[in-house]
């Protein structure tokens, strides 16, 4: 189930129930951070049901996860119940079967928080995926705190907010994306996007799309930034990989680009997500693609 | 008709030798399709030539509309005339050799070919009265001393019979001689800049609008074009006005003009670089987003400043007109001309 939530709201909420020593390891990454750096109006509603929550930085990653799982437990949170997963875990729980710690807000049934650790490096180990996982010894039992490698470069100067919550910037978080999937692979998302099976590059390389034509629309010269603040975030996490990284960095898109099939699939996630406050056609979807690429150049 | 067709004056070998043969380059509108067509149909009233073949090349409109009107076009038409009368639209002059009658003549198809690559191609030779008056404005503008009218004309790529007749439109009372024969301009009062303004202004010009919906902004697109590096193409309109006089009388500019030093023939794919969401459309209804001007003489007077190319002030003023921001026509008159306006140029 989605719901229509203010990125000011949740924000507000996370801030109340964690103590301010703690806030600034959170870095909201994702939808809401999305709609927090891009939409005009932080009272426009956003449709999430998650709310990502990378705590930073990985080397208290695993101490700063627990501190904050044991807060909002405190305050009434409730963990979010998945079949899948072991929950409560305990210290008998294998790692597998762990659940990722996922708290409703207390009289909240249609929005969670979702705790994810900053990774170790930026760049994931060979022949792997990138994703890796911690577990968390907490008072309402053992979890699993994962991690993603691409996903660390929203680590790169996050903004903070009002809230003392830090927010990570929407280039970072398109960078992460476009180095995930640097082609259309076929993995298909775990539930339905709206109605629909989709594959996951396409829910993530539209992603991208949409949050460039958000920066767009806010100022025409943003994308023309986002490459050079791609060099310095890359050089200053991984500077070997630097130059490879940036020159692969659109192949996603241009793969996107070619194929009408993962476009219409791209275009049902953005309008039912990020956009769905003002839908767009096939054609602007395209038009903001191009831009991009344009951009990148 | 479209400036740029012509009846081919050469001859089809055999039995197609008496047939007409039209070429029709850049027809965008049915309007013109339809005057094309009916000289077709004209040229066989006379029971003098078999048939004529109508080539299009660079056709505007889309195989379904050409379709559609090809086939009204045959209702109407008495079938024996009408089975006399192909039409081809092609690509390039190298399709001409899948045209039947052509096919099978390759002295023709050569010919032909020739020809219509030489429009096709064609780089900027020809000008009209208006740029012949348009140097003389320049040269007075600029402060350049007299030109003679064979100098004049290699100027402004006219020939010298069209330079005595622009010449000669002038009020002899706004021209200066000198003893070299010489001539220059020393008035050009509002109602000349009114009519001059007006015949330029009427030339064709290609529109592109905004498929986005949150269209890039002029500046914007200017920088996209400078970063093109081409020095045929110049910012023109209220840009290019501001940059020759940033005291104009207008905040904003509500579309990018650009001036390509070229024919309506030109490649305007560069275009589309400057921002995927133009799609030309000449008929637009609302407002264009960017429009592309011809200028057809052979020294653009474009100047390069900072990366940018700028087209020359009477181009601006001209695009200014066009657009119907007369205050601003005046604004930049009075600030460039050596004896500005004496009386408002929309009396």
């Amino acid at each position: 189930m989605m719901d229509h939530l203010t990125p000011r709201d949740v924000l507000q909420q996370v801030a109340q129930a964690i103590p301010e020593a703690l806030r600034g390891d959170i870095i909201i990454v994702g939808s809401l951070a999305a709609s927090f750096q891009l939409l005009r109006d932080l009272e426009q509603v956003v449709r999430t049901k998650d709310v990502d929550a990378m705590i930073a930085p990985h080397a208290r990653a695993v101490v700063s996860a627990t501190d904050v799982t044991d807060r909002l437990l405190g305050e009434g949170w409730e963990p979010q119940v998945t079949p899948d997963y072991d929950l409560p875990g305990t210290v008998a729980t294998r790692d597998e079967r762990l659940a990722v710690v996922r708290l409703r807000p207390p009289g909240s049934t249609v929005w969670f928080l979702e705790l994810l650790g900053a990774p170790q490096t930026v760049i994931p180990q060979a022949n792997t995926s990138g994703r890796a996982s911690a577990r968390l010894q907490t008072r309402g039992g053992h979890f699993a705190l994962p991690s993603f490698a691409y996903l660390g470069l929203a680590q790169f100067e996050p903004t903070l907010s009002e809230f003392g919550i830090r927010i990570a910037l929407p280039e970072m978080m398109a960078l992460a994306n476009l180095l995930h999937h640097p082609s259309i692979g076929d993995a298909i998302m775990g539930q339905h996007f709206a109605g629909r099976q989709i594959k996951r590059a396409n829910k993530d390389l539209g992603r991208v799309v949409a949050l460039a034509l958000l920066a767009d629309q806010r100022d025409e010269e943003a994308l023309e930034r986002w490459k050079s603040r791609w060099a310095e975030a890359l050089s200053a996490m991984a500077p070997a990989q630097t130059a490879q990284l940036l020159s692969v960095a659109p192949n996603g898109l241009k793969a996107l680009l070619a194929s009408p099939r993962d476009i219409e699939q791209a275009l049902h996630t953005v309008n039912n997500g990020l956009l769905s406050a003002a839908p767009i056609t096939a054609e602007q979807f395209v038009i903001a693609l191009r831009r991009l690429l344009q951009a990148l150049s | 008709m479209n400036k740029a067709s012509f009846q081919w004056n050469g001859q089809l070998a055999g039995k197609d030798a008496r047939m007409t043969v039209h070429v029709a380059l850049g027809i965008r509108t049915a309007r013109d399709l339809r005057f094309l067509l009916l000289e077709a149909a004209y040229s066989l009233s006379g029971g003098e030539h078999p048939g004529c073949l109508c080539l299009l090349f660079k056709c505007g409109l889309t195989k379904r509309r050409l379709a559609a009107e090809l086939e009204q076009f045959q209702g109407v038409l008495r079938p024996e005339v009408g089975r006399r009368i192909e039409v081809h639209a092609l690509k390039s002059p190298a399709d001409l050799a899948h045209v039947a009658p052509l096919a099978s003549d390759a002295a023709s198809l050569a010919a032909l070919q020739a020809q219509v690559e030489q429009v096709l191609l064609g780089k900027p030779k020809s000008s009209s009265r208006e740029a012949v008056v348009g140097m003389l404005l320049h040269r007075w503008i600029h402060k350049l001393p007299p030109v003679r009218l064979p100098e004049l004309a290699t100027m402004s790529g006219a020939s010298l019979p069209t330079t005595y007749a622009a010449v000669n439109t002038l009020d002899p009372r706004w021209l200066a001689r000198d003893d070299e024969r010489g001539i220059s301009l020393k008035d050009f009062p509002a109602q000349a800049w009114q009519h001059w303004l007006s015949a330029c202004a009427t030339a064709p010009s290609a529109k592109f609008i905004d498929r986005s919906g949150s269209p890039r902004s002029p500046q914007k697109l200017a920088q996209q074009l400078s970063k093109l590096g081409r020095q045929d193409l110049a910012i023109g309109g209220v840009l290019g006005a501001k940059h020759h006089f940033p005291a104009l009388d207008m905040t904003a500019a509500p579309h990018l003009d650009i001036v390509v030093h070229g024919n309506l023939h030109t490649d305007l794919s560069f275009v589309a670089q400057l921002d995927p969401a133009l799609v030309r459309d000449d008929a637009a209804k609302g407002q264009a987003h960017v429009i592309v001007h011809f200028l057809n003489r052979p020294n653009s007077l474009f100047e390069t400043k900072d990366g940018f190319v700028w087209a020359d002030v009477l181009e601006c003023l001209v695009n200014l007109w066009d657009a119907g921001f007369i205050h601003q026509v005046e604004n930049l008159i009075n600030h460039v001309a050596p004896v500005g306006l004496r009386q408002p140029i929309g009396d």
